[in-house]
């Protein structure tokens, strides 16, 4: 797909943005493991109490952190990374999605360091790990395709109208709470759990539960439904990109 | 060896400026029946001329007259809105030095990443590495983090690794004026062995003495339309009258 000197341009910019992201930090890059920690130990210390009944709350509420923080730092950064990078844009020529890759890039990176501590916890609590634990691999595949195809769109979008972040901002934390993060989504009644369904991020999310955690069969119906939303999300935005990208130093 | 041909026909290109900037969405919503008025800027008209390998081409022209836009045109940063650019060998930009270029990173690792922009593998940026940095006669700093670099000294690195990118075509916007005396006239002798190589070269300067060392032809460039294009000591000496 990219040339060779183009993914070396990839992983040189991959390299400098997790350099400089924690750089002049005293805990430099173990900020990518403390951050959804934290997140994780708050909202643990907050609601373990309501939702005792869910078996293993508090390895499932770290899986939807983990994945929700993906989610939201892969299509917040990526939404940015146009109009961040317009000096190089400007006066050098090479693919413009790369530019969008890179923050996508870096936020699974970050994920991905906090699985291995996910997984690390999960041995603790003696969870073991099914067949079906493969379809998450999958789940995250079609995140990464829901995460790229956003991001490619909204990187252009914002670059033509600078609302598009904080419009952006608001819609994730409407998310957050919408999505079954901190509750499990079997306490909503049943009608209301079909309309958050509707979701793809919320199907992503609750089927990655399901198998790693509940030790569960993902519901075939539910990822054809994400499937199709991830292909149309990803296609929409690597058009939208392809037919937007030529003109973009004229709006940076 | 690969065929190095500028040939740019009837290239024009123009901005749309709005008179009163609408970018916010709001403005949309409230008002989308409002007309914006745009004021159309013609900053290139009906460019044509062509290149030939070997060739060194000057470009002036007074600040505002579609140099860089033209520059840009033919690095294929811009589209243009009428003619067409034709190009073939490697273009390497020199619109401005040090691309991505970053403060907080050591010059050792900018080095890496600028080369990496201006079209260089890793490995080869690690094959010239240490040309790079004898160049810029920067060895005692290069794990320094770029921001105490003097600006002098920044630009003499980014100058060092710009001329190790292996192109075909070069556009050099105004890079000449870069560093001390000394390091100026390496940079000459430098040029002078990308002449030798047949590099082709777009040259945009203020400099019209370093324009007609240089450059066999110049190009000449007035409000967006070609005023004059043929032998550099001709049209710098015309362009100098004109002011």
């Amino acid at each position: 797909m990219l040339s060779r000197h183009h993914r070396d341009l990839l992983f040189e910019l991959v390299r400098t943005d997790f350099k400089l992201r924690y750089n002049n930090s005293a805990l430099g890059f173990v900020w990518v493991l403390l951050k959804p920690l934290l997140l994780f130990t708050i909202l643990y210390g907050v609601f373990s109490f309501v939702f005792q009944r869910e078996a293993h709350y508090g390895l499932s509420l770290l899986l939807r952190i983990l994945l929700f923080s993906y989610f939201s730092e892969g299509t917040s950064r990526g939404l940015c990374s146009l109009v961040d990078r317009a000096p190089m844009i400007l006066k050098v020529r090479f693919p413009r999605n790369i530019i969008v890759l890179v923050p996508i890039l870096n936020a699974f990176i970050n994920f991905s360091i906090g699985m291995l501590v996910f997984f690390l916890l999960s041995v603790f609590a003696t969870l073991s790990l099914k067949g079906s634990s493969i379809v998450f691999v999958y789940c995250v595949l079609l995140l990464t395709m829901v995460i790229t195809g956003f991001a490619l769109a909204a990187s252009i979008l914002y670059a033509k109208f600078r609302d598009t972040q904080s419009i952006w901002e608001v819609l994730l934390s409407l998310l957050f709470y919408s999505v079954p993060i901190i509750y499990p989504i079997t306490i909503l009644p049943l009608q209301v759990q079909r309309i958050v369904s509707v979701n793809p991020l919320a199907v992503l999310i609750e089927e990655s539960t399901i198998v790693l955690i509940n030790g569960g069969v993902a519901d075939l119906w539910k990822m054809v439904y994400a499937t199709v939303w991830s292909v149309v999300i990803l296609g929409f935005g690597y058009w939208y990109f392809k037919r937007n990208s030529p003109k973009i130093a004229e709006f940076l | 060896m690969s065929y190095v041909r500028i040939d740019t026909s009837n290239v024009s290109k123009g901005f749309l400026l709005p008179h009163q900037r609408v970018s916010t969405m709001k403005a949309h919503f409230i008002n989308p029946f409002h007309r914006k008025t745009y004021e159309r800027q013609e900053v290139l008209r009906q460019i044509s001329f062509a290149v030939k390998r070997g060739e060194w081409i000057g470009i002036v022209g007074r600040n505002g007259s579609g140099k860089s836009t033209l520059l840009k045109i033919i690095a294929g940063i811009y589209v243009p809105d009428a003619g067409r650019v034709i190009t073939e060998g490697v273009i390497i930009p020199f619109l401005e030095l040090g691309v991505g270029f970053n403060g907080e990173l050591t010059a050792r690792e900018n080095i890496f990443l600028n080369g990496i922009i201006l079209g260089m593998s890793r490995s080869e940026v690690k094959e010239k590495f240490n040309a790079i940095v004898a160049f810029a006669e920067l060895e005692r700093f290069l794990d320094q983090k770029l921001k105490n670099f003097s600006s002098g000294m920044q630009l003499r690195l980014a100058f060092s690794i710009a001329i190790q990118a292996e192109g075909d075509i070069y556009l050099l916007d105004e890079v000449l004026a870069v560093g001390d005396f000394a390091f100026q006239k390496k940079s000459y002798e430098q040029f002078a062995k990308m002449k030798q190589a047949g590099k082709t070269v777009l040259f945009v300067s203020h400099d019209a003495a370093s324009i007609n060392a240089l450059c066999e032809k110049t190009l000449w460039l007035k409000n967006g339309v070609i005023a004059e294009f043929g032998p550099s000591a001709e049209v710098t000496a015309c362009y100098l009258q004109s002011n």
